[in-house]
């Protein structure tokens, strides 16, 4: 360090300071591209690759028992089809309306909740409660979808819980043409509130205790410090989250494909679902990479915007 | 620079390593003896005579199906069903008797679902390196057609024919018409027999009512005075006379309908450019389901799903008296799982009326499935023909256990029933399977269709009749003409 | 510790507020653990009484039989249920390991190093989750054989190298960390790469231990890969030994259930494990001022 000092001094103050300031750039840079290493060979070995190809893909009419490399070019055929195929409108209906609801709903229940157990729980409990929160996170879908049916079936336990809250004639909430979206978005909320939770709860933790003291000096209520500091305060992680959320909503697939299959009728195809109908049990794997493409144009759009929004606002 | 460098060697490294133990485990598979025997010890009470004995080829001593340089080669077999329901006792009959002769096999379970298939659909496409060399194909013709058409089976008509083994005598002539393709070729010969148009009653509530069973066919009329009077009580003591099961599979009742209209597939004509779902029969078979739903014979589509309805829960828990899907009759034999009392029989689904005599004990349907497939990349092909015509020639024979019965004329359907009784006890009325197994399978022709389309028209068949079931197209004849509408459209297309 | 919470509020009205809002969070407990309680149910249950109609939660008889059938000890078929559990430990380690050291890295230097297209390539890297990983596995299938990953572990464990969710978490976990603590440490002369393991990576060790957690339980869970890549029994992980109790014509859910309660405890070791570390890395994330 000193060494490099002396020699600066022996150097015309202003073109070592731009110089320093490039060379600085420049290793800086070098250093970046060190960190990325590994997760760039990754990238383009192991996911670009795949995604360029499946891009391609939807460029033909394949079907993927022909095997890679055997497909015939139909241009943009595909895509026009697309804008005539009742089925394909209907899921992106669906999953837009799904993905408005789940991710405001999710990140709003999971702020509450984070914010009820910091504030309410020692520190034993909250460690508990934040397990129990996470454990639909953990236990395997299949399990989770079984309860779910048996909760929703005609005498199950939250349709009976429907009846005692003064609803008179609750529906058959997975085979209703108007419920059963809303009944699979509700256990996609709960599956994803432990996740959720955990992360705020993660977050909060790592909140500057001073600013709190100061702000109670102030004579701050909780409700105010919970507005004025903890929202604010928790911006990466909310980015995160909406970022992701928006992501897994607009691929919402298990929970569909287990508890009704798309169904009663099509009231419950969401995009990932039709793709993998298409895909595989209709054999037309280009026309489902179509269908791949207008989801994955969507989200990137999606994602850009609250991306430049969220760097604007550093 | 240096921690870049470090970085990039580490990565080498870990790539090498990756590799190094991608190719070891290549290799470590090569001719491996299997452990596998050791694990069927579960002693086999009633051993099925496996009817290789009966084999026409001759299986002289001098017979080889190894390699040139008498190595023995196993031959990695798929198939959907649990080993211990049949498989394991194959395995080891196969293996016992082909020990001296070059060739074992071993089984490997897939599961037979959207995944399981592409599963074994990627692994038939690697090739060589996938590692399945014969395999049990399930679905229908277009299945196997569309394996066939992307390159992933081995056409064994040769085989067959230096083998002496006609089609049409072996399995019937229903069977050639259907499974010869065009150019002669024979991508997969189906191996087991059964009938989709076929209901499992419990005979026992029959006999309480006063109901004949209806071994020989029955009308709608017939059928809807029986689960008038087989339907009892209220609420969630109710028994029904029926039970559709639709939550375990929305095609069955399909299949009942359309087994009398002369055809296995929903087309018009053979030029398949129209459907024929306007047909009086379906719009029948329609109103059928309806009427069972709206007399309170059978719970609703809406209840069917809503609250799981399955044999395991319906039907052997004596909450109905006939359950729709037959392919179920392996529970109903497993008094141990799924304690029960009574006796099940397997009954035609009943005709419209009295003019479709002929089509009474639904002999046209018959319906054959399990189809022995050998993978294009198998290595040692005339190993895995020989295999096959062994597990299509009385080889399959154990899987009686899963309630799965030979296709094969040349079975002696008496050594069947036997082992019926002696597996499934009570459980199973033995003379419905004698009426089952007497309907006529070699004569009736009925080809199916290979439309790359079908499970689009399916889907939309079905999402025109829930319109219907829900109650939202209010008449039965719509919703067909709907449904109509929108799969000539998609044919046009 | 608990920075919400109102200080020296004692008043009968404040303390039945507070029982409010614990009997509250009692009652969410309750809701997001009943899926676990019914399967630990379900797996005490003879297979005739777990779907039967009208929810019952426990049996009311002593029933253990699925568990030992589960792990071989009675009705004489060996699941390999073991040999499941030790696969997937291993590569749910590994490939927890392999995210999180990928994207520790990967995260850092889109958090805190300024380069050329940083930005577009963050936004490349995200739209890797962009495409239904359904679509994408027939040519990962192709690529991973032509480089002989198929049938090993490594098929599983090598792609989390490119773990963007993880990347995106640790990317926002270091946004957080202080700039003037990485100007300090430099001025004093330390190396980048020095400044992030000894000075950053200690600061968001409670994400990184929450990284590890979530691609534990990912990759734990995951069925379609193991499914398509692997098809020797040998290796087979824990979600693919649950087809086992799936037949052709019904899902055997006592042994099921009693294979997923089983299956769960590791992750709930792992969960306990990470909490911990996030608890006590909380105090040095109030290093941020």
């Amino acid at each position: 360090m000193t060494k490099i000092k002396q020699e600066q001094k022996e150097w015309s103050v202003e073109t070592s300071l731009a110089k320093g300031r490039q060379q600085k750039r420049r290793r800086e840079a070098g250093m970046a591209y060190a960190f990325l290493l590994p997760s760039l060979l990754g990238l383009l070995l192991l996911s670009l690759l795949p995604m360029l190809i499946s891009l391609y893909i939807s460029l033909t009419d394949w079907v993927y028992t022909n095997g890679l490399w055997n497909w015939n070019f139909v241009g943009f055929q595909n895509f026009i089809d697309l804008w005539s195929d009742s089925w394909f409108l209907k899921s992106l209906g669906n999953t837009v309306i799904f993905t408005v609801v789940t991710v405001p709903v999710g990140i709003f229940l999971a702020l509450v909740a984070a914010a009820l157990i910091d504030s309410f729980c020692g520190e034993q409990t909250s460690g508990v409660v934040r397990i129990a929160l996470y454990m639909p996170h953990i236990c395997n879908i299949v399990a989770t979808s079984t309860i779910w049916k048996t909760l929703y079936s005609s005498y199950g336990p939250f349709t009976n819980l429907m009846r005692a809250l003064g609803w008179q004639d609750p529906p058959k909430f997975l085979v209703s043409y108007t419920w059963a979206l809303p009944a699979i978005m509700l256990v996609v909320i709960w599956a994803r509130l432990g996740y959720w939770v955990f992360l705020y709860g993660a977050a909060m933790q790592a909140l500057p205790v001073d600013l709190y003291e100061s702000a109670s000096l102030d004579g701050a209520s909780g409700l105010q410090k919970f507005r004025r500091l903890t929202i604010p305060l928790l911006t990466n992680t909310t980015f995160y989250m909406t970022v992701t959320g928006i992501i897994s909503s607009f691929q919402v697939f298990g929970y569909v494909n287990v508890m009704t299959g798309g169904g009663p009728k099509d009231s419950t195809y969401v995009l990932v679902y039709y793709i993998y109908k298409l895909a595989f049990d209709y054999r037309r794997t280009g026309y489902a990479s179509a269908v791949a493409v207008v989801l994955f144009v969507l989200l990137l759009l999606v994602t850009v915007v609250q991306y430049r929004h969220n760097s604007r606002k550093d | 620079m240096k921690v870049k460098r470090a970085w990039g060697v580490l990565l080498a490294m870990a790539m090498t390593a990756g590799l190094a133990a991608g190719c070891g485990g290549t290799e470590a598979e090569v001719g491996m003896p299997e452990e596998k025997a050791g694990q069927g010890d579960a002693d086999q009470s009633g051993e099925v005579k496996d009817g290789s004995g009966e084999v026409k080829g001759g299986s002289g001593g001098g017979e080889w199906f190894g390699t040139e340089d008498g190595e023995t080669v196993t031959l990695q077999f798929w198939g959907g069903i649990q080993p211990e329901y049949g498989y394991d006792e194959i395995e080891r009959n196969f293996n016992e008797e082909y020990k001296d002769k070059g060739v074992q096999i071993q089984y490997n379970r897939y599961k037979n679902d959207t995944e399981g298939n592409l599963q074994l659909e990627t692994y038939l496409m690697a090739g060589e390196e996938g590692g399945v060399d014969v395999f049990i194909g399930y679905g229908n013709k277009s299945k196997v057609a569309e394996r066939a058409e992307a390159g992933l089976l081995y056409d064994y008509s040769g085989y067959l024919k230096e083998k002496g083994f006609d089609i049409a005598k072996e399995l019937g002539e229903n069977a050639a018409t259907e499974y010869i393709f065009e150019g002669g070729e024979v991508w997969g010969l189906p191996t087991k027999f059964d009938n989709g148009a076929y209901l499992m009653i419990n005979t026992d509530m029959f006999e309480e009512a006063g109901i004949d069973i209806p071994y020989d066919g029955w009308t709608y009329e017939e059928f809807l005075e029986a689960i008038a009077s087989l339907t009892e009580g209220e609420g969630q003591e109710k028994v029904y006379g029926m039970c559709w099961g639709f939550d375990f599979s929305d095609s069955q009742w399909r299949a009942y309908i359309n087994s009398v209209l002369g055809s296995n597939e929903t087309f018009a004509d053979d030029s398949m450019t129209t459907v024929n779902w306007e047909d009086p029969v379906w719009i029948e078979g329609l109103e059928l389901v309806m009427e069972t739903f709206e007399k309170g014979y059978a719970p609703t589509l809406a209840d069917d799903i809503a609250d799981s309805m399955t044999v395991e829960n319906m039907f052997l828990e004596e909450k109905c008296a006939i359950f729709g899907i037959f392919s179920q009759l392996r529970l109903a034999m497993d008094t141990e799982t799924y304690p029960h009392d009574f006796t099940t029989a397997l009954v035609p689904f009943p005709v419209p009326d009295e003019s479709f005599t002929e089509f009474k004990t639904q002999a046209q349907s018959n319906y054959s499935g399990d189809f022995m497939c050998i993978a294009s990349g198998c290595q040692y092909k005339e190993a895995a023909c020989e295999f096959a015509r062994w597990y299509i020639q009385g080889g399959m024979n154990p899987l009686i256990k899963s309630a799965r019965y030979p296709l094969w004329l040349g079975t002696d359907m008496d050594v069947i029933l036997d082992y019926v009784k002696e597996v499934a006890g009570d459980s199973v009325d033995v003379t419905s399977l004698e009426y089952l197994f007497g309907t006529d399978r070699a004569s009736y022709t009925k080809p199916s269709y290979v439309n790359p389309k079908s499970s689009e028209l399916s889907t939309i068949l079905w999402e025109e009749c829930q319109d219907f079931l829900y109650g939202k197209t209010p008449t039965a004849k719509e919703a067909m003409q709907k449904a109509a509408e929108r799969g000539n459209a998609l044919l046009a297309e | 510790m608990a920075k919400v919470r109102a200080v020296g509020s004692n008043t009968p009205q404040k303390r039945r507020f507070r029982l409010l809002m614990v009997l509250l969070i009692g009652a969410l407990c309750l809701i997001m653990l009943s899926p676990f309680i019914w399967m630990v149910g379900a797996s005490l249950k003879r297979e005739a009484d777990v779907m039967k109609q009208g929810i019952g939660w426990f049996p009311g008889y002593w029933y253990p039989e699925n568990y030992l059938r589960v792990l071989g000890f009675s009705g004489g078929k060996n699941y390999h249920f073991m040999r499941g559990y030790w696969n997937s430990i291993k590569v749910s380690t590994l490939s927890a390991g392999v995210a999180a050291a990928s994207s520790c890295l990967a995260g850092y230097a889109f958090a805190k190093l300024k380069f050329k297209g940083s930005h577009a390539l963050f936004i490349l890297y995200l739209s890797q989750m962009m495409i239904p990983s359904q679509l994408t596995l027939i040519p990962r299938f192709v690529i991973f054989s032509e480089i002989a990953l198929v049938n090993t572990h490594w098929a599983l464990i090598l792609p989390k190298i490119i773990a963007v969710n993880a990347t995106f978490m640790m990317r926002q976990a270091f946004l957080g960390t202080s700039e003037e603590l990485r100007e300090a440490a430099k001025i004093d002369g330390a190396g980048e790469f020095r400044i992030f393991l000894r000075i950053m990576v200690p600061i968001i060790k409670p994400t990184l231990a929450a990284v590890f957690t979530t691609q534990f339980i990912s990759a734990w869970n995951s069925y379609l890969d193991p499914l398509i890549f692997i098809n020797r029994e040998k290796l087979y992980t824990l979600p693919l030994l649950l087809d086992n109790f799936v037949t052709m014509e019904s899902t055997q859910y006592g042994l099921m259930m009693a294979a997923c309660c089983l299956a769960t405890i590791p992750v709930f070791a792992v969960f306990l494990f990470g909490q911990r570390f996030f608890m006590k890395g909380l105090t040095v994330g109030a290093v941020k001022g």
